[in-house]
């Protein structure tokens, strides 16, 4: 064990056990399964990612490149976890990854042998000939050997939720900037959310032996923490990572309700992903330690110097017996000795500056720790870190040590001010890229703003978030600011040491090299967005958040440039990886999305309906029969029965929309093609609306309840969509209108029912309704009760091409209705039918549908264009004149028969006439919808073909190279049943 | 997704009972609203004020042009768009709209909706937590208050919802067939408080 006696926000009075790689360990509350495994003496983690390159963790934060397992197992098996964030429970189940057989020995290792072949470029480089592999061999190849981890093989048992949260000043990151920030800005009044992924507030304050007014600053943490707890108008969220800056103040954030226990508790979920509206918002994201380029920098026991402290100061681990500190930097020194000060044994700090500051120098003295100036670590050695070797003022020395503290500086945690497009400014002082412009509301305090210093962190929090309540009205203020030690920051701004024995690794996470770098410089890929493409640099789950800054600073060394001049990447959400599960929330397996029933919806399910999803809605599909051997029989059954006697189906998913007002008529003329102010008062009318660009919107019938009164259907599936365009036409082209509108599409349950003896079932249903057809003609609308003095609307309208009605009644009613005129038609034997069935009847009578309404369709394609109106103008005229619009060679609407009328059709097939090769350039249409007719007893199809309706009679092939097919089709009439329309009219 | 509703159709009202934690009183209760008759009053263009007037003429109080709810004891008028509202009270719909008809004449477009929603009154001490995880809206006291409506998407489907005291209960008016997967949404967001439902029946 190499946990210290003491020290360290563990709770040693709260023992826990767990297990990685099957064997059993023990840490404590308050560990990460990192800190756990070091203090376990656990210091290789995990495998790299190309070359299988052992690897211990390398920070204690989020930024963890090295450090990913697989946590948990079976169906919560999560791959991909960082060991550093990772809270520690009892019973934890951890597994390394990426490796074969074991951690300790894995054959894929081998890669490494092979790196000088595998650099940057490499796959681009090698599998480009035979052009035959790259499906078969190469891709399957690369596949394999990719990826990171297993994800589970089971749905995840798990729940996971959305919130949304709202407040006039949210602070993102609970360190010393941020606490100060959420006091300020809590004591004003205001509506406050800090956000802190960590499981403790205190950022590096929990790290760090530091003082704040006289006290350990850990003191001022709980007393912050206190405080925020009192005040009612702010709240805490610990675990909680804001991932994203998005528009309007809103702030995407993950927080981890049941991330630290194995199961989350009864009905709580596993992650709740909130959107939080903030007025305005306050970063104290800190800054993470960097890394230094050098030969073989990536042993287990090399890590940040910033990970050392945490590890020893925070969870009382000693990471090793012997540490060396490879730095530029005065903040590194002070991790050293707050290392030191908690028990871990320094051997020596190596500076590259030649001259550091005397104040540290006379630190170290005073520590008796030993200092070797203008010194670069030039070698490793150690499958686990065993010794490092030193070049210092011309000599060589090899010094025994297993850890390996590195740090090139700090790198403000900048991400988020990025996601507007900031591009981040490159501050040489303290060699390290600050926000540019900030997204709207938003400011920055702290580190992440370059203001290392303690004080500066404790005022520029309260001075940001006085700021910004401010700016709401609050009364806040930014004194008085508690006291602590200002350390100047010190630096020499250093990045890689080029003389250096093995690969010297930039990016851990995607083995990326600084010889890769250079190859990329000398292929040309020096821009730093392509730099990243070409050679990974930057890419997977860290983001290459200790990797990018020396990796654009080589290439700046490269091209001779700055590494302001050379920029940085924009960095885009996510901030950290969130899972998928917790973006769906609510919305998984059948609350995917909501599934609308149609009003007769329980009274189909006794009828035995099947039932098809259409858009949202479900509707009967189909009634099978005992004895019935597939859907063909039900549906073929169905149609004969309705064209016999009759039949009904429930139609109530297609929009209504009712229109008042003086201007309806006027309003109706302008969105149709055709005209309605002319339409009489009991009269319905079908109409055609086209889009602005001339394409076929939607079609469906309008009736005139009253002079002023209109009631629209449109199809079920632009219902919502038509509805839009309305009140767009009145909100914007025509605010002159006096137009009402209202969605009627739930009031209303209706229901069709269809053929010769329809009428007599609506007979069997009216409150003495004369609806003889004299009185209630084909077209005709009449208004009434049925069923003793339940209101309805009756349409005399058809789609199947029988004598039908339409008949609607309040929602409620529908069941009663379905049922009332199932008893009336009872004596005719009527038969429910399905979407099926419709489908059948609809393209036997040559109605056009979804299929053919498919937004690349003009009116006149489909044998529609007469209907226009001439007179008046309307959506959608200018363009349905386009000279491409009027080429008689366009596809138009025909119906199709097999000249074999054994043989089936198939939609989608495309039209060849016959002896020309199946080539795009002979391609005459294809065929939008087909349907076995019961009423010919063969299939039938309708189709667009050029200039179809010049050529009913002609053969043509009906080609269809994905199912096999390839059969003559006759050109005929789109209507195949009752051409005209007398069925309609009786 | 919520388990406990897994073997549960889609397409029914989730059924009377309680859900979620069982033990201790409900934090969230849910209860249907019965006979309530729901009209559309769409002011006529460029009236909206006579509109406002004739409502206090015949009403003894005026409309507010605003998502908020104008009442007395015997009906509510929720302002859902600019001159347009939802007028909501416990009599017959035809008996509504003939009470509007005289009041507003032809200054207003009524259309009845008293079919088209399923009403639901929700409440109860965790209520606020709950809703957290479903109306897209500020709901905190500072900002929306009894009388207070709002028109908007909450897991996906359209609806509307006002305060009704400081207990603080909603009512949410959600289009019919919504219904179902509304009431889903709602016993998964109530569960971890404990979700008690009435009026639904058996589903």
């Amino acid at each position: 064990m190499s946990r210290f006696g003491q020290g360290g926000l563990i709770d040693r009075s709260k023992p826990l056990s767990f297990t990685f790689d099957g064997r059993s360990y023990r840490g404590y509350a308050g560990d990460t399964l990192a800190s756990a495994l070091l203090a376990n003496d656990v210091r290789l983690m995990g495998r790299s990612f190309k070359y299988h390159r052992p690897r211990g963790v390398f920070s204690a934060g989020s930024e963890e490149p090295n450090a990913l397992v697989e946590l948990r197992s079976g169906a919560r098996r999560e791959p991909n976890t960082r060991a550093t964030m990772v809270e520690l429970y009892d019973g934890l189940e951890a597994t390394s990854q990426n490796r074969w057989p074991s951690l300790d020995f894995d054959l894929q290792a081998v890669n490494g042998l092979l790196s000088p072949f595998l650099g940057a470029g490499f796959y681009y480089k090698t599998f480009m000939w035979p052009a035959a592999l790259w499906e078969k061999l190469y891709e399957p190849v690369i596949r394999r050997a990719a990826g990171l981890g297993r994800a589970a093989e089971r749905p995840d048992p798990d729940s996971y939720e959305k919130a949304f949260a709202f407040c006039d000043v949210l602070v993102i990151g609970g360190g010393a900037a941020g606490l100060m920030a959420a006091l300020v800005a809590g004591r004003s009044g205001a509506r406050v959310i800090l956000a802190d992924e960590d499981f403790r507030l205190g950022g590096r304050l929990n790290s760090e032996h530091a003082r704040i007014d006289d006290a350990p600053a850990l003191a001022f943490v709980a007393q912050a923490e206190a405080e925020l707890a009192s005040l009612p108008n702010v709240r805490v969220m610990t675990r909680t990572t804001i991932f994203g800056a998005y528009d309007g103040g809103t702030y995407g954030a993950i927080e981890r309700v049941g991330d630290h226990v194995p199961i989350p508790a009864p009905f709580a979920p596993r992650q709740r992903f909130w959107k939080i509206i903030a007025k305005r918002a306050v970063l104290c994201a800190g800054a993470i330690d960097r890394p230094i380029v050098f030969g073989g920098n990536d042993r287990p026991g090399i890590m940040s110097a910033q990970a050392l402290r945490s590890y020893a100061v925070r969870y009382a681990v000693a990471p090793g017996t012997r540490a060396v500190a490879f730095v530029n930097n005065g903040y590194a020194w002070s991790a050293a000795f707050d290392a030191a000060a908690a028990g871990v044994k320094i051997a020596a700090i190596v500076d590259v500056r030649p001259d550091p500051p005397p104040v540290q120098m006379e630190r170290a003295h005073k520590r008796g720790v030993r200092v070797i100036t203008g010194g670069e670590v030039i070698a490793t050695s150690g499958k686990l870190l065993s010794s490092v070797t030193v070049r210092a003022n011309g000599n060589t020395e090899t010094i025994a040590a297993d850890i390996l503290a590195i740090s090139s500086g700090s790198s403000p945690n900048v991400g988020l001010t990025s996601h507007f497009g900031g591009k981040p400014v490159w501050r040489e002082d303290i060699a390290g890229f600050v926000p540019g412009t900030l997204p709207p509301g938003m400011s920055v305090a702290g580190a992440v703003a370059g203001e290392y210093s303690l004080p500066r962190c404790l005022a520029g929090g309260a001075a940001r978030a006085a700021e910004a309540a401010g700016e709401l009205g609050f009364s806040a203020y930014a004194t008085p600011v508690p006291q602590a030690r200002d350390n100047p920051v010190t630096i020499a701004p250093f990045w890689h040491v080029k003389e250096s024995k093995g690969p010297a690794f930039v990016d851990f996470q995607n083995d990326v090299t600084a010889k890769d770098v250079a190859i990329a410089h000398q292929e040309g890929f020096r821009a730093v967005e392509l730099l990243k493409r070409y050679t990974t640099l930057g890419m997977a789950t860290d983001q290459g958040r200790t990797s990018n800054v020396t990796g654009l600073a080589i290439m700046a060394a490269l091209t001779g440039q700055g590494v302001g001049e050379t920029g940085t990447t924009l960095f885009r959400p996510p901030f950290t990886p969130v899972s998928i599960g917790a973006m769906a929330g609510h919305h998984r397996g059948k609350d995917f999305r909501p599934t609308r029933p149609t009003p007769t919806h329980p009274w189909a399910r006794e009828h035995g309906a099947v039932f098809v999803e259409t858009g949202l809605w479900l509707r009967a599909q189909y009634f099978p029969k005992g004895g019935e051997t597939d859907w063909l029989a039900t549906v073929t059954r169905e149609v004969i029965a309705t064209r016999a006697s009759v039949g009904l189906i429930d139609v109530s998913t297609f929009g209504k929309i009712d229109l008042q007002g003086p201007d309806v008529g006027t309003f109706l003329d302008r969105v149709y093609i055709n005209t309605f102010s002319t339409l009489q008062v009991g009269r319905a009318r079908y109409g055609v609306m086209l889009r602005e660009d001339g394409m076929v919107m939607d079609d469906g019938t309008t009736a005139r309840l009253a002079d002023d009164h209109y009631v629209m259907t449109t199809t079920t599936a632009n219902a919502a969509r038509v509805y839009q365009h309305l009140e767009f036409c009145l909100q914007v082209l025509w605010p002159e209108l006096d137009v009402q509108l209202a969605s009627v599409s739930e009031q209303w349950a209706q229901i069709s029912i269809a053929g010769p003896r329809a009428r007599d079932v609506l007979a069997g249903v009216v409150d003495g309704l004369d609806v003889s057809n004299e009185a209630l003609p084909y077209m005709g609308v009449a208004q009434g009760t049925v069923m003793r003095g339940v209101k309805a609307r009756i349409f005399r309208v058809s789609f199947s091409g029988e004598l039908g009605y339409e008949i609607a009644v309040p929602a409620r009613h529908g069941v009663a209705l379905a049922q009332a005129l199932m008893k009336a038609g009872a004596p005719f034997g009527i038969t429910p039918y399905g979407t099926e069935a419709l489908g059948v009847m609809r393209i036997e009578k040559g109605h056009v549908s979804g299929n053919e309404l498919n937004g690349q369709t003009s009116a006149r394609d489909l044998g529609l264009g007469r209907m226009a109106s001439t007179k008046k103008d309307y959506i959608g005229r200018v363009l349905s004149q386009r000279p491409a619009f009027l080429d008689p060679d366009r596809p138009a609407l025909v119906g199709f028969k097999p000249v074999d009328p054994t043989q089936r059709l198939r939609a989608g097939a495309h039209f060849l006439r016959h002896g020309y090769s199946a080539t795009t350039a002979n391609d005459e249409g294809y065929m939008t919808s087909v349907a076995f007719s019961p009423t010919l007893g063969h299939w039938i199809g309708l189709g667009l073909i050029t200039r179809g309706p010049e050529r009913i009679g002609e053969m043509v092939r009906a080609y269809d190279p994905v199912r096999g097919g390839d059969i003559p089709v006759e050109i005929c009439h789109p209507a195949f049943v009752d051409p005209e329309g007398e069925r309609l009219r009786v | 997704m919520s388990e406990i509703l897994s073997d549960h159709p889609v397409t029914d009202l989730v059924p009377d009972g309680r859900y979620g934690r069982p033990d201790g009183e409900p934090g969230v209760i849910a209860r249907v609203v019965e006979n309530l008759a729901l009209v559309t009053v769409a002011a006529r263009k460029g009236v909206t004020a006579s509109v406002v007037q004739a409502a206090q003429d015949a009403f003894g109080f005026p409309l507010t042009d605003a998502p908020k709810v104008s009442f007395n004891p015997d009906l509510a008028f929720i302002g859902t768009a600019p001159g347009r509202w939802l007028a909501a009270t416990h009599r017959a719909p035809d008996a509504l709209i003939s009470r509007l008809n005289t009041a507003f004449g032809d200054r207003a477009a009524l259309t009845d909706q008293s079919d088209a929603n399923l009403v639901l009154d929700v409440y109860g001490p965790r209520v606020g937590e709950a809703l957290t995880k479903l109306v897209p809206v500020d709901i905190h006291p500072s900002v929306f208050a009894p009388g207070d409506a709002a028109a908007t998407t909450v897991a996906l489907i359209p609806l509307l919802f006002w305060q009704l005291n400081d207990s603080p209960a909603y009512r949410f008016a959600v289009p019919r067939s919504f219904a179902p997967a509304f009431l889903r949404a709602l016993t998964a967001s109530a569960a971890e408080f404990g979700f008690e439902i009435t009026g639904t029946g058996r589903g």
